[in-house]
């Protein structure tokens, strides 16, 4: 394997063995969730294992089928595993929770409440003081360049508009990981675009962690850390991909497209990426 | 010259045009053709007064009943008694609706009941109400929570089954105690899909309490309709019901046009 390879695709066993003095912002440890019906007996997810640092920007790809949703939901805590258990800071979640809030593909706002008090409704169930709400979101709608359609209702946004009213009603309560299940999935590749580059300097400016699921390969690639590569039936994780080109990353730059292109190999023909991809790797 | 003087009248003339409340005309059009009508027929003498007033008589009526006080006494007891009695129905509706959209378990015991009493016409509950509660109150309010109860339980459990699964998890991961659930989520979430039922169900209610009025001896709307018919005088029992209809109209405007006119905008079901 080459120098270059090693720097970008560093195999399970070769990853360098740190011993953290805090626990990661977020351990799945052994988690396995099966679904079972009359017919048919599904195994989801098996023996998944993933740490997630402070701060780290760790995308999960895979075709659908893969389990990916499903490891998001039980993270979230909307599904509990059959096998295993998931810690936040060291600590065992118990369902759902503030400090893992996911923003969703769609349809996760409230209509009856207009955008600033969506994205308040966090911090009034968790007890913050009225004028304290309202600087809050006053904040994270200006992170959002929402400021304009404090007023607006649900139905008057597009797309991109009520992604970024998850978004900032997620990060107003400050939570330990911020999930997003395919939040761009539903987009128009032009509002798409833009909503990537605003995650990326959403994420430069906050420091958040996050996890984020996505069956676009491209878009992980552009936007995360560790991009996580999932295979179906059952579902585990196949490969960790270390990816430490510098933020803002661009869509179009060789290094993103390539890379893009050789997870896309890997997730079509398991033996490609084992030969060496760093070959094509020119930058 | 008269090509300009022509766009510039136009313009006017289409605002003109629009400014018209059309709606407003073809109504009042209705009601005075159906009032002439009316009017024809009676003096038509294709039947006997006292079978068939004209409108004249029925206005006398009404008259009557408004300046020797009746009417405003009887109008307020029975819209007490539908206040009260919608309420509880709303509250207790509400609670068996939520519960059945909820947990299967109730729904496949109390549901099929809900479902089963729906067939019982509600004056039927009248006589066990008398039985159990005596001529009173009670018994009247009893009437109307049966009524409208039933519809209300249904279009809750509608309601709470209508709420999209996301939205409900997305409240659920910001925490807070279950009452903030209810009361922030739940209940407003549910309204779409409720507001049809809560018409409905006052709309039951109406008619339940009136029908159980007819048979209760002490001032009410269905009491001044039941002295009407003792009385023969036949104006009497159809100015009462024009006011038991305008009544209903009213309610159905003020309340429910508003409530459906702010689910509408809110959730931009339909253009305003």
């Amino acid at each position: 394997m080459t120098a270059l390879a090693k720097r970008f695709l560093l195999p399970e066993e070769e990853r360098p063995v740190t011993e953290p003095v805090d626990p990661p912002v977020l351990q799945v440890r052994g988690v396995s969730k099966r679904f079972s019906t009359k017919r048919s007996d599904t195994l989801a997810l098996s023996n998944i294992d993933l740490d997630v640092a402070e701060g780290e920007f760790v995308a999960v790809v895979g075709p659908s089928g893969c389990g990916k949703s499903t490891l998001l939901n039980v993270v979230a805590g909307f599904e509990a595993p059959n096998e295993g258990e998931v810690l936040t800071s060291g600590t065992p979640i118990r369902g759902a929770g503030p400090d893992r809030v996911v923003v969703f593909q769609e349809a996760a706002l409230f209509p009856w409440m207009n955008v600033r008090a969506n994205i308040e409704f966090g911090l009034k169930l968790a007890g913050v003081a009225k004028q304290e709400r309202r600087n809050r979101a006053g904040e994270y709608l200006k992170l959002v360049g929402l400021e304009a359609f404090q007023r607006a209702f649900v139905h008057e946004l597009s797309g991109g508009m009520k992604q970024r009213v998850q978004i900032a009603r997620s990060l107003a309560v400050d939570p330990k990981i911020l999930l997003m299940d395919e939040p761009f999935a539903a987009l128009d590749a032009q509002t798409r675009d833009v909503l990537q580059e605003e995650l990326q300097s959403i994420w430069q400016r906050t420091g958040k962690t996050i996890l984020f699921i996505t069956h676009n390969v491209r878009e992980a690639v552009l936007l995360a850390d560790r991009v996580i590569v999932m295979s179906p039936s059952p579902g585990r994780i196949k490969r960790e991909i270390s990816i430490t080109l510098e933020h803002p990353r661009s869509p179009d730059s060789h290094a993103v497209v390539d890379l893009s292109a050789d997870i896309r190999e890997e997730l079509r023909n398991p033996e490609h990426l084992a030969e060496g991809p760093g070959e094509r790797w020119t930058i | 010259m008269s090509a300009a003087a022509g766009t510039l009248a136009d313009a006017p003339g289409k605002s003109f045009s629009a400014r018209v409340p059309w709606k407003a005309v073809r109504i009042s059009m209705f009601y005075l053709g159906l009032l002439g009508a009316w009017q024809l027929v009676y003096l038509a003498e294709v039947w006997s007064p006292y079978v068939f007033p004209g409108p004249r008589d029925v206005y006398d009526a009404l008259r009557f009943n408004i300046e020797n006080g009746d009417l405003w006494e009887a109008g307020k007891v029975t819209i007490q008694r539908m206040v009260i009695g919608y309420s509880l129905s709303i509250v207790i509706g509400l609670a068996i609706g939520v519960a059945m959209g909820s947990l299967k378990w109730v729904d496949e015991t109390l549901g099929s009941l809900v479902l089963g009493l729906q067939s019982l016409p509600s004056v039927t509950w009248f006589p066990l109400a008398l039985l159990w509660f005596g001529l009173n109150e009670r018994a009247i309010i009893f009437v109307v929570l049966m009524g409208s109860v039933n519809s209300i339980a249904i279009s809750s459990r509608t309601g709470v089954l209508g709420i999209p699964p996301l939205q409900l998890r997305a409240s659920r991961m910001f925490g807070g105690r279950w009452w903030e659930q209810t009361l922030y989520v739940v209940l407003p979430g549910m309204l779409p899909a409720m507001v049809q039922g809560l018409k409905l169900g006052w709309s039951f209610a109406w008619r339940s309490l009136l029908a159980a009025e007819l048979l209760f001896v002490s001032i009410s709307l269905g009491h001044l309709l039941q002295v009407g018919r003792d009385l023969n005088d036949v104006s009497q029992v159809v100015a009462i019901m024009l006011v038991i209809v305008a009544v209903g109209m009213v309610v159905d405007r003020l309340v429910f046009g508003r409530l459906e006119g702010w689910v509408n905008e809110r959730w931009g079901l339909r253009q305003a």
